[in-house]
């Protein structure tokens, strides 16, 4: 399971890297073309607000994975290490939950509903656009699983402690 | 939704000039008043929800049950709609609610049906023409090399191409900023951009070459009208009607307003320009969208009903 | 209808937070908790996934990640140390020189990353540890360094303006930045002033005289860097390209700088840098994705009307009304995290402002920096955390320290508030 959420981090470090030079690239021709050329490329502002959105919702996903969303963590971190960690598990459950319900769900229900819809410039089906928000979510989804999973293991090493020390 | 016998329906809207508020907010009372108050409307206004595409989205999960938005924004719903964005579709103004007060607009209604929403009626949002920074345009030559801002369509690009000018897409909201730090040379929309959006405040030639006639479009979510009963539901097209003639009214007068404060506070000078050049040049987009499949019979109703056609008896 | 979805839109946010779920989790869930009162199931997580995205489809929001990417670029281009030579010859012969280094370096590295945790952490990272050794008090330090932090989201580049000015319906990036200038030049003067008084009565020593040829030595390795600055509000008042382009200048230039001029990363570390900026940007965006589903809800119950109505019923004074959004700003400030408290608190007060003749730059200036004075207060402060731990205190040994500070804050905050001409001076005399 660590190798497969390997796997996973290079895949999503590849794909938004690579889309984010890309989007340095487009921001600067767009100056440079209403420079040079007569006639201004027309798609460049549509692809990066398009780039945008992918770029933003695997980064969010990404981010699940290193357990690195803004959270106060002033309460948790008062808990003792058992409670923390069943905390930790409830955290990870509502993860799970909001990545199925809005984002898989609810995502898969818009890019049903926009697959006719055509952007203005690109000319390409909204659907795609909003496809990102299910593929981010199975992804948040599989992190999560993942987290909870090492939770559980530790949540057995700690009772397994705490079992010794009270023998 | 119904709340004890009361039906209410939510209208949302983006930003708006006023005589368009008013329409709305003419639609909801007729509705009401010949409803005896059983079906009343409330509204979302100033892109509270969301900005035209989303409320159209929103209309048609039926999360909100009316909307109104520019008919370049439905272009994206349905081809149908991209006829609008055709210059010099329209010869004048007469032209135009010839065919928008016929039933030509019945099939381009109705093309978003299976997508969960339909068109109820239209606003009149006056014509399109270019306003500059540096002078006046009196005939294609004067936008050469210049960069004028866009909406984000093809047509609107193609058409400046064709004008020799050079087309800017740009959102509205970089507008103003970059007519003011000449990164554009000019812009086309309607009188109220100079007022509402203060554009007057940089640019001071407005010439009426009038090339597009946008409608905006009051769209109604296809399950609320279907459950309407009978009465309620004609009662919803007879105040839709009758708010686009307030609608006409209000607009014409609004504008004249418009035109005046440009004048007297931005010092914007306005001319007439001959049309002919114009349509020449923009000539290959009607050759274009004549033979288009699907909006081949609509462009050539629309033609039967200019002046002097026959069609138009 | 209000006053029932408000209390489960905010109850079930507060629980939710306080348990420690991520923010953006919090908001999201509390916002479809609410839109399931008012609509099917079906349509409200349609609702929800759709304000997601949308929210992001914005040109402006660009700006973002590329000013976050120049940010980290920078941060690892080793040029922290000359502008901290730079903060330093300027602010050499006043008491307490070294809180004055540190307060400059923030501003000038914060108007460069656009980053107050980069700032607090790059400079604040060198200037405490000096500042201890020559016998400044230990929380003293981190509290200079963290009421200083907060400028360089004020000087532009900002995002915050950013996300201003799109919710705000387009108001202009470029007359906002030239604000910024004014309003965050003052945040770093008020806490310049503290500063000086407490190591005044402290006797905290003054540097060393500079001899000119050093003071040359540092101008001259510390313009390259400050040319960023020349290079992005230069292009965009002059009309080669818009705010928003200029984020991707921006990246251009502080890779030429690290990569070329400095050479302080090399490719291989290219990698690396894009990761930690993605990072960056999928926490930024979510929580802006989120959010807008929050405001969502608010405006589909009406709520934004009912507290309008509230507080335009409590007064007609525009000074009192001003008075109460600044005192429930701060209020939310404490809590809440600037991005988010933008998105969700500028449909709601913005139209009370307009109503009453306050210009939407003027009030995008105030409402940002009241926002920005959150960030380093108690509960919670990325800022104040982030600072404490630079500074190597316990958040709760800054915070005495930190009084002084927050006072001669808030004291501009109210001059920027209620005297416009202030914090306008910049943005009209260029026109904007
Ligand atoms: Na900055
Ligand atoms: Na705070």
């Amino acid at each position: 399971m660590s190798n497969a959420k390997k796997y996973c981090d290079k895949l999503i470090e590849f794909i938004t890297c690579t889309l984010f030079l890309l989007m340095v690239a487009v921001a600067c021709w767009q100056v440079l073309s209403r420079y040079i050329l007569q006639s201004p490329s027309a798609v460049t502002e549509e692809f990066l607000r398009f780039s945008l959105i992918w770029l933003s919702m695997l980064g969010a996903a990404y981010v699940v994975g290193k357990n690195a969303h803004l959270a106060i963590t002033f309460m948790r971190d008062r808990l003792p290490e058992d409670s923390r960690i069943k905390l930790d598990i409830v955290i990870q459950s509502i993860f799970l939950l909001f990545a199925a319900v809005i984002m898989v769900f609810g995502g898969g229900k818009a890019v049903s509903l926009t697959m006719s819809q055509v952007s203005p410039s690109l000319q390409i089906p909204m659907g795609y656009i909003y496809l990102s928000l299910p593929v981010s979510g199975l992804f948040i989804l599989f992190y999560s699983s993942v987290n909870i999973k090492q939770l559980l293991d530790a949540k057995k090493r700690t009772s397994g402690d705490l079992q010794k020390k009270a023998a | 939704t119904k709340q004890n016998d009361q039906t209410v329906l939510r209208f949302a809207y983006s930003s708006n000039s006023q005589p368009v508020k008013d329409s709305m907010a003419e639609f909801g009372r007729l509705l009401e008043e010949k409803t005896n108050g059983e079906v009343k409307v409330e509204y979302f206004p100033d892109s509270q929800l969301g900005g035209e595409r989303e409320l159209i989205e929103l209309t048609q999960t039926g999360a909100v049950d009316l909307t109104k938005v520019s008919g370049s924004a439905l272009e994206s719903f349905s081809d149908q709609y991209s006829i609008f964005g055709l210059p010099y579709l329209f010869d004048d103004e007469a032209h135009f609610y010839r065919v928008m007060d016929s039933d030509i607009v019945k099939p381009i209604y109705e093309s978003t049906e299976e997508l969960g929403f339909i068109g109820l009626t239209y606003y009149d949002s006056g014509q399109r023409s270019f306003y500059m920074n540096d002078g006046p345009v009196t005939k294609p030559s004067d936008l050469k090399g210049k960069k004028i801002r866009v909406m984000q369509s093809q047509t609107a690009i193609k058409m400046v191409q064709l004008l020799g000018g050079s087309p800017t897409p740009m959102g509205s909201s970089e507008v103003y900023t970059s007519l003011q730090q000449g990164i554009l040379d000019g812009a086309e929309n309607n009188e109220f951009a100079l007022t509402e959006a203060g554009h007057g405040e940089v640019s001071k030639y407005y010439s009426y070459d009038e090339h597009t006639r946008v409608p905006d479009i009051v769209l109604i979510n296809k399950e609320t009208i279907d459950s309407l009963p009978k009465e309620h539901r004609k009662a919803v097209y007879e105040a839709a009607k009758e708010s686009t003639e307030y609608e006409k009214m209000v607009w014409k007068k609004a504008v004249e307003e418009a035109k005046a404060k440009s004048e007297q506070d931005f010092g914007i000078t306005f001319n007439e320009v001959d049309k002919k050049p114009f349509q020449e040049a923009v000539a290959p987009l009607h050759e274009e969208f004549k033979n288009k499949d699907g909006l081949k019979n609509i462009y050539e109703e629309i033609q039967k009903k200019r002046q002097g056609s026959e069609g138009n008896q | 209808m209000v006053i029932q979805s408000s209390l489960i839109l905010f109850g079930v946010f507060a629980v939710l937070m306080a348990i420690g779920i991520p923010i953006a989790i919090s908001i999201a869930a509390a916002s479809l908790t609410t839109t399931l009162l008012l609509l099917p199931f079906d349509v409200s997580v349609f609702t929800s996934a759709q304000k997601m995205v949308t929210s992001l489809d914005s040109f402006s929001l660009i700006a973002v990640p590329f000013f976050v990417l120049s940010g980290i670029i920078m941060n690892n281009g080793g040029i922290a140390i000359k502008l901290v030579n730079l903060a330093r010859l300027l602010g050499g012969r006043i008491p307490g020189s070294l809180s004055h280094t540190n307060i400059m370096g923030n501003m000038l590295f914060g108007s460069i990353s656009g980053s107050a945790i980069a700032a607090s952490t790059a400079i604040g990272g060198v200037m405490v540890p000096l500042q201890e050794k020559e016998g400044y008090g230990k929380t003293f330090s981190a509290a200079v360094n963290i009421a200083s932090a907060p400028t360089g989201m004020l000087i532009p580049p900002s995002s915050a303006f950013i996300i201003y000015s799109l919710i705000s319906g387009g108001t202009s990036i470029a007359a906002l930045f030239m604000g910024g200038y004014v309003v965050g030049i003052l945040w770093g003067l008020a806490t310049m002033a503290v500063a000086f008084i407490i190591a005044k009565k402290r006797n905290y020593p003054v540097a060393p005289r500079v001899t000119a040829k050093e003071a040359g030595k540092i101008i001259v390795e510390a313009i390259p860097s400050i040319l960023l600055i020349v290079i992005v509000i230069g292009g965009i008042l002059t009309g080669i390209f818009t705010a928003i382009e200029a984020s991707a200048v921006c990246v251009i230039y502080s890779l030429f700088l690290a990569l070329i001029y400095y050479k302080s990363i090399t490719l291989k570390d290219m990698p690396n840098i894009l990761i930690q900026a993605m990072q960056m940007t999928g926490v930024i965006m979510f929580l802006i994705a989120a959010s807008s589903g929050m405001s969502f809800v608010m405006a589909f119950t009406g709520l934004p009307d009912a507290i309008s109505n509230a507080v335009l019923g409590v007064s007609d004074n525009k000074f009192v009304i001003l008075l109460i959004i600044t005192v429930i700003l701060l209020f939310i400030g404490t809590f809440m995290d600037i991005a988010p408290a933008i998105l969700i608190f500028t449909p709601i007060f913005l139209p009370i402002a307009q109503n009453l003749g306050i210009d939407p730059v003027h009030f995008g200036l105030f409402f940002v920096f009241n926002l920005c004075i959150g960030t380093i207060t108690p509960p919670v402060g990325t800022g104040l955390f982030v600072g404490a731990s630079v500074g190597g205190v316990k958040v709760e040994q800054v915070i005495k320290p930190l009084i002084p500070f927050y006072i001669a804050i808030i004291a501009i905050l109210l001059l920027i508030t209620f005297v416009p001409q202030v914090s306008l001076f910049l943005p009209n005399m260029f026109g904007l």
